[in-house]
């Protein structure tokens, strides 16, 4: 009742700082998808130590879980990328805290999301646009695209997860083309998968 | 382990059907109990669902722009840039790129984009409510300074003459890279000389987000004060002869040039009335609030309606009067678009059977019996 759930805090004090979380394990670790497990896993770590106790530097304690965590994999893989060790300076650079200032605003979330939505493969931006913007009942929609219910259902599903890495921050690679190939190929399907 | 892809794509499938509306309790409490087996399903659901909920505001949109707003057809990508929720967007790449979209010099600025009218309280208010919850700690008033007596500055005028009209809101970009948002009946004039950036608030409110140049300092001048950054972000109001500085990023200097300056840091306020300058510090909620204007709206917390409706007013031809002392200090919170005051009224209507009766321009607001 609070307003401040561990959800909450997760989504305010955690969320916000993916794209700086990808970039420094995209730094330190030579595989893409892998680093967005690694984004996956730290996560989970962080959840749950927050679940017990909220750490109070909310940042910091990501990083220091994402560095602690690469720490065990390179252990485990024995792979080292070029500047994974030894540079505790630039970590220390990453882990200062935010002033609120510096955390978008809601119009620069806004734009963001706008930027993100174009980002959609056509189909699947119209299906976004309706719901979310128009706010359409998902028949509605199924009917104005001439496409089953069932196929709006996956390209909103689809929007979902593009629009959460376009707006969280870094692209994963390959995400984007992916999907767009996915959609076409669904579109032709013209209704029920 | 799971990998991310596989996890993401089962909790967008769970999300996508929630989102499909044939939603039952049954499903919703099988989708808890699905999530609730794995903090890998929980923060992947957060993910995704916080993104979801927060696209929803990109309703504004669909209000604020005309193509879009005739209610058939999706707009072809990009022309969300064009609607006045953007073109009046304080973000200093888009206003840059966007310049010619709106701003220019002289009594042009667009006005205010027409939205929905009250903000989704679920979507906007309580988002920004429970970040801020957690930011909050109470505003101190921490010294006072009374200045010595202020002389007026001269200001030769000229320069780019920038306004907004009442309800108004416009951003501004400036060839040094800084940007300017002028909230309503806002006028500057903007002078680049090569030892001083200097910008003359005649009068309205604006907010400064200026770029580093340790060689040209940035002058801002309001009424007899004179605030002075190098870096920084700033707001400035000045209404009535008052002065009112907001430190949000980096200090800045403010001065009437006849007295010692006084340094306000950031998360600092500075009021300046006559010659006296009283600096206090804002929690950041309180800032966030007073800067809410920004992203066109204004956004109250246990405000007295006096004050409310004073700043409301400010943004509307359409005077409101609040014709009861009792009802004065009636305190109010929510989000609303400062230029739809009609929603604001109705507000007051249901919560507080507030009756609101029209002449003219005049809407005086009474307690109901």
């Amino acid at each position: 009742m609070s307003g401040d759930s561990i959800d909450d805090w997760f989504i305010r004090e955690i969320l916000v700082h993916e794209e700086a979380l990808v970039r420094y394990l995209l730094r330190r670790w030579p595989s893409r998808p892998d680093a967005h497990d690694l984004r996956q896993d730290t996560y989970v770590r962080v959840y749950e130590a927050a679940a017990k106790s909220r750490p109070p530097m909310p940042r910091a304690f990501l990083f220091a879980t994402a560095a602690n965590l690469l720490t065990d994999r390179m252990r485990r893989r024995r792979v080292v990328a070029i500047d994974s060790v030894g540079d505790l300076a630039a970590l220390d650079v990453v882990v200062e805290e935010v002033s609120p200032e510096r955390r978008l605003s809601a119009h620069e979330e806004l734009r963001r999301l706008a930027q993100a939505i174009d980002l959609l493969p056509p189909r699947c931006r119209e299906v976004v646009w309706m719901r979310r913007v128009d706010e359409l009942p998902q028949k509605e929609v199924a009917r104005r695209l001439g496409i089953g219910e069932k196929s709006v259902e996956k390209h909103v599903m689809k929007g979902m997860k593009l629009l959460a890495a376009a707006f969280r921050g870094v692209e994963e690679e390959g995400a984007m083309q992916e999907s767009s190939q996915a959609s076409s190929e669904r579109e032709k399907e013209h209704g029920e998968p | 382990m799971e990998s991310h892809r596989q996890i993401e794509d089962e909790v967008a499938e769970w999300l996508a059907r929630r989102d499909g509306g044939q939603w039952s309790d049954d499903d919703e409490a099988a989708l808890q109990q699905w999530i609730s087996d794995s903090t890998a399903r929980k923060v992947a659901y957060l993910r995704l669902k916080s993104t979801w909920d927060t696209a929803g505001r990109l309703r504004v949109l669909r209000a604020g722009s005309s193509p879009a707003s005739s209610g058939d057809g999706v707009p072809p990508p990009g022309e969300w840039r064009s609607s006045p929720f953007f073109t009046q967007s304080p973000s200093r790449n888009e206003a840059l790129a966007g310049s010619d979209t709106g701003m220019t010099s002289g009594d042009t600025a667009p006005s205010r984009g027409r939205g929905r009218d009250i903000v989704d309280p679920a979507a906007t208010h309580g988002r920004r409510r429970s970040r801020l919850a957690a930011l909050a700690t109470a505003a101190t008033v921490v010294f006072a300074i009374v200045a010595g007596v202020g002389a007026y500055l001269t200001w030769s005028g000229g320069g780019d003459r920038y306004a907004t009209p009442i309800g108004g809101l416009a951003s501004v970009p400036m060839s040094d890279g800084s940007n300017v948002t002028l909230n309503t009946d806002s006028v500057i004039r903007v002078a680049m000389t090569e030892g001083e950036r200097r910008v003359q608030l005649e009068h309205g409110e604006a907010f400064f987000d200026v770029a580093k140049d340790p060689t040209r300092p940035f002058v801002v001048r309001a009424g007899n004060r004179r605030i002075t950054a190098v870096g920084t972000k700033f707001s400035v109001q000045h209404l009535g002869g008052n002065v009112r500085v907001l430190v949000t990023e980096g200090k800045v200097r403010v001065d009437d040039e006849t007295s010692s300056p006084i340094l306000v840091a950031a998360g600092n306020m500075a009021r300046a009335a006559g010659s006296a300058v009283v600096v206090e510090r804002a929690a950041p909620p309180r800032m966030e609030e007073i800067l809410s204007w920004r992203d066109g709206y204004l956004r109250f917390s246990d405000t007295p309606l006096a004050d409310a409706v004073a700043e409301i007013n400010r943004y509307n031809t359409r005077k409101v009067f609040i014709d009861d002392p009792r009802l004065a200090a009636v305190r109010i919170s929510g989000t609303f678009r400062p230029t739809q005051y009609e929603a604001f009224v109705r507000v007051l209507h249901d919560g507080f059977s507030v009756h609101a009766e029209k002449e003219g321009d005049r809407i005086t607001l009474t307690q109901e019996q």
